[in-house]
């Protein structure tokens, strides 16, 4: 009885020091985060004038979003394409990530070599750089006759899957995706990065127990590595879709900041990022519903 | 009957080494590949830098120029008055990245490592700053800058960046905890059972294991810093970095270069030694630090 009171109060002063950690992120979250939030839905919801004298918000209540989604004709249609765009992108950026994780791995000449190359674009276009480079490239791709932005263009690759019977619908997607080969091996540095580290902290007697066992590399990828590596996936699927949706040269992004900008419309740009947010949170949903309860920890603290 | 069985035998390892040896030609096949889509921009990007403009419109040269000149890289050089432009950078990007990989590191243990009631709810606010697009704050966060006094002063990115809430901070938490949480708890057992207290665990024990992270994370931060254009261009309006001026190069240079040379070609020369103005500090941080970098990978593994 005596010790369990003991570990009762261990436990409350080690709560206290966990506050203590996490005690400056709560001070900057408050001013930094909360109240510009506040802020920001109070503004979406009337309309903001700025002048010099300083801020007048005339209360319009729910009018912004309702403009947004009856008279607006390219939001909301917009929003929804790059839903869509976004879904395939993420399940293939994790296919490529894992795939070059695993072949990373591996034994051979030059590992580290084609490792830093791998992560190249992660230290070099984060940001406006890549946009130079793109626009850059495809202006002069006529020019010099040099082939840019993407490598692999199959259109021919469209006429055999139709004539195989397949939908127009799917073989567009499928001609899509090898298309966009060159964007997507852009994006998935930090991921196989990631991925990568994960599969280093799988432990070694793991596969031998499975080679004792005589288990074949199929079964102790779908046995060993890909359990192990569930919840670094669940972490690159966050990275992934957070990194899309924040991306510089994303069409959407840039068009809700337009309003603000060019109008000096800031309530209305607020109701589209707010919008737009709550977009983003349900794809976030969707991924801890769907991959959050499939993720295997090693390791229970919880 | 044992002769067969070890000409069985010898016939298996034959096919198992042949499908080595073809594995290894794909894999080699495929990282090539991958690796020309990434350089290929670099490349680009070094063939037209070094390059006279007028070269640029030759059709002879496509990759190699005849003759290589830094003219170009010289130009921009004193056109963004680059020594100044790196001061700034230095004093805002990688000062603040520093603050973000130190605190990030402290808040993400105080997530991973200790129990209490608030924490759940807590973690989910930082995934919520992580997966909010930086506009809905921004606004307000700039109005409330402003009546604060330290918009265009490197405290804009200072304190934000020192409480963890900078650029992609929820992040850096995010990662640093999925690490410390697949931590073994053996280790902690141990420092408290010796006496150590929660902080000298920390720093003793936790951190020097933790210097994998630390390295992603700081070379992350400085990455994320160096090439912002969103909060600078936002918040330091008269404190120019490195990113920001590239942004406005173009439309700058077609507005103040003397009249002859504000063709298309010296423009996209300048553009380009611009480009590499821009990325050989960080390139030049990750070479350095890219040993280091790959080795705490594979010694530690960022375990998830």
């Amino acid at each position: 009885m005596k010790a369990l009171i003991k570990t009762k109060g261990i436990e409350s002063k080690k709560a206290w020091y966990g506050r203590a950690f996490i005690l400056p992120w709560v001070i900057g979250f408050i001013p930094f985060f909360l109240i510009p939030l506040v802020k920001s839905i109070w503004y979406s919801m009337g309309n903001l004038i700025v002048s010099d004298a300083g801020l007048d918000l005339i209360p319009t209540g729910l009018r912004n979003y309702k403009k947004l989604i009856t008279e607006d004709t390219e939001f909301i249609p917009e929003l929804l394409t790059s839903f869509q765009n976004m879904i395939i992108e993420l399940l293939l950026i994790m296919a490529l990530s894992v795939f070059l994780g695993i072949l990373l791995n591996q034994e051979f000449k030059g590992r580290t070599l084609v490792r830093s190359v791998l992560f190249l674009p992660v230290i070099v276009t984060s940001g406006v750089v890549i946009y130079i480079l793109k626009t850059d490239v495809n202006a002069n791709y006529a020019m010099s006759g040099v082939q840019g932005q993407s490598f692999i263009k199959m259109t021919s690759i469209n006429d055999i899957l139709n004539s195989l019977g397949l939908d127009y619908k799917i073989t567009s997607i499928i001609t899509e995706a090898i298309n966009k080969i060159f964007d997507l091996t852009w994006k998935c540095g930090v991921q196989v990065l990631l991925i990568l580290g994960g599969l280093q902290g799988i432990p070694p007697h793991f596969y031998e127990a499975a080679s004792v066992e005589g288990a074949s590399g199929w079964e102790k990828f779908w046995k060993i590595t890909f359990p192990m590596l569930t919840p670094i996936i669940l972490t690159a699927m966050v990275y992934t879709v957070v990194d899309s949706f924040t991306y510089y040269g994303n069409n959407l992004m840039l068009n809700c900041i337009k309003p603000a900008f060019s109008n000096f419309n800031y309530s209305y740009a607020s109701a589209m990022s707010i919008v737009y947010s709550l977009m983003v949170l349900l794809v976030l949903g969707l991924i801890f519903v769907l991959v959050g309860k499939r993720v295997v920890y090693t390791e229970k603290f919880k | 009957m044992s002769k067969d069985l070890i000409i069985t035998q010898q016939n298996t390892i034959n096919k198992q080494a042949a499908i080595k040896k073809a594995w290894s030609i794909i894999r080699a096949f495929i990282f090539i590949e991958i690796s020309f889509v990434l350089i290929y921009p670099l490349l680009y990007t070094l063939s037209v830098a070094f390059r006279p403009p007028a070269q640029l419109n030759d059709p002879v040269v496509v990759w190699i120029p005849k003759n290589l000149t830094l003219s170009n890289i010289t130009e921009v050089w004193d056109f963004i008055e680059f020594p100044k432009l790196i001061v700034n950078t230095i004093t805002i990007d990688v000062v603040s990245a520093i603050l973000q990989t130190a605190i990030c590191c402290i808040i993400a243990y105080g997530f991973a490592r200790f129990r209490f009631k608030e924490r759940s709810f807590l973690f989910a606010l930082v995934i919520v700053t992580i997966v909010l697009p930086p506009q809905i704050v921004s606004i307000a966060n700039f109005i409330q800058y402003k009546t604060m006094g330290i918009l265009d002063t490197p405290l804009a990115f200072y304190l934000p960046a020192i409480t963890g809430n900078g650029i992609r901070s929820g992040l850096f938490i995010f990662i640093y905890r999925q690490f410390f949480v697949n931590m073994p708890a053996d280790l902690e057992d141990a420092a408290y059972i010796d006496g150590c207290g929660p902080f000298k665990t920390f720093l003793k024990i936790m951190l020097p294991n933790a210097m994998g992270a630390v390295t992603i994370v700081f070379l992350f931060s400085i990455v994320w810093y160096w090439n912002d254009t969103f909060y600078s261009g936002m918040y330091l309006q008269d404190l120019q970095t490195i990113s920001t001026a590239l942004e406005t190069l173009k439309s700058n240079l077609s507005v103040m270069l003397p009249g002859i040379q504000a063709d298309q070609f010296t423009i996209s020369c300048y553009m380009q030694a611009g480009v590499i103005l821009t990325i050989a500090p960080v390139l030049i941080l990750y070479i350095a630090l890219q040993k280091y970098f790959t080795e705490s990978i594979v010694r530690t593994g960022l375990v998830g």
